[in-house]
């Protein structure tokens, strides 16, 4: 405790004081130095993200997601929807997830993906579609 | 019974009171001029899940904050202490004498940078008449009846929202940077990230950073919005062993 109550607290920057299950994913996992591949064990029942983020941020998966974003944003600023709605949604992408507790959740909130109903369905059939006519 | 192995400290290192992997009790095992951290650990179970791997990382970052320390890559396991001296701490002395001189007496952060979505989104609607008018295309309808529009737009914020953040990223960077000994860049996780900077801060120097982060936090407040994690353990600095 001692460490962490002396951390300055101004308001404006986010301090957390532990790091959540994405951070550590995120910033930790497979860092660090490596003894020997014997003495290592398997990571067994983690599913390891090792999807390069810049494909993820260039799907079509994302795309998607900030084109639905961009539109309730505009429909707020117009006077539609309630902004409140539009930024709790959003960030439940994100959230919600973290504290699902499995790991897969957590890769899923580093990718932001939606609910896993959709994903499945949505999923098998987003890399199929072709793009090459969007421009 | 083997042994968990979390990192390895100088001699004089202090063990923290917290609950290791598997909620075990942390020790220490001092051999060639190191110490390593250690619990035991019940091979039967399963080690590698979201519970262990947080107490990882809660381990190695509580020594941290207090001492220096160099992080084992997680799950990292030996069979008993012969095979810890044999195989980790005698034939290692000299390469972990080398990364405590890198690392000396500093430990890591983590500055995050993110757009402010609604924020920055405003932005682009009004700066980018092609974005505006898709947003108004595909208003009220299904994503199956403007599938192509949507992708269009999503791709132009996507790209717009990479373009804000090069021209935000170099400011953040060079603000705190003055403070680190090194500083590694993380690729971004979201189309959002502006900026994710590993920094190797000196502890003299962790409450002048704390400070400029947070300045430049209160700067930026209400465009983009900066997380620090730490301190940690060295994860981006004892690479290359």
């Amino acid at each position: 405790m001692s460490s962490t109550s002396t951390q300055a607290r101004g308001g404006y920057l986010d301090r957390p004081h532990s790091s959540s299950l994405a951070d550590v994913l995120n910033v930790i996992l497979d860092k660090g130095l490596v003894i020997d591949a014997y003495v290592r064990v398997s990571l067994v029942g983690i599913e390891v993200l090792t999807i390069d983020a810049r494909i993820v941020i260039a799907s079509v998966d994302t795309y998607l997601r900030f084109a639905e974003a961009t539109n309730r944003l505009d429909l707020t600023r117009q006077g539609g929807k309630g902004l409140p709605d539009m930024i709790g949604d959003m960030q439940e992408d994100g959230a919600s997830k973290k504290t699902k507790g499995m790991l897969t959740g957590a890769k899923e909130a580093l990718i932001g993906k939606k609910d896993d109903e959709d994903d499945d369905e949505e999923q098998a059939s987003r890399p199929r579609r072709r793009r090459n006519d969007s421009g | 019974m083997s042994l968990y192995v979390y990192g390895v400290m100088p001699n004089s290192a202090t063990v923290p009171t917290v609950a290791g992997v598997q909620g075990e009790t942390l020790t220490t095992f001092a051999s060639d001029g190191h110490t390593a951290l250690i619990s035991s650990l019940d091979g039967a179970q399963e080690i590698g899940t979201p519970d262990n791997l947080l107490a990882h990382s809660a381990v190695l970052d509580r020594v941290a904050a207090e001492g220096a320390v160099l992080p084992m890559v997680f799950g990292t396991v030996v069979p008993d202490e012969d095979a810890l001296v044999e195989q980790v701490l005698a034939p290692r002395a000299d390469l972990f004498e080398e990364h405590f001189a890198r690392v000396g007496d500093a430990a890591q952060f983590t500055l995050q940078g993110r757009f402010v979505r609604e924020q920055v989104l405003a932005e682009l609607v009004d700066e980018e008449p092609e974005i505006a008018a898709l947003s108004r295309t595909i208003s009220g309808t299904s994503e199956d009846e403007t599938r192509e529009e949507r992708i269009r737009l999503g791709e132009l914020v996507v790209n717009g929202l990479e373009r804000k953040a090069a021209g935000e990223a170099d400011p953040i960077r060079a603000a705190v940077a003055p403070f680190a000994l090194e500083v590694v860049e993380h690729e971004p996780g979201q189309a959002d990230d502006v900026i994710e900077l590993a920094l190797l801060v000196e502890r003299r120097r962790q409450a002048e950073f704390e400070r400029a982060a947070e300045d430049l936090a209160r700067q930026l407040a209400g465009r983009v919005t900066l997380r620090l994690l730490g301190p940690q353990a060295p994860y981006d600095f004892v690479s290359g062993a």
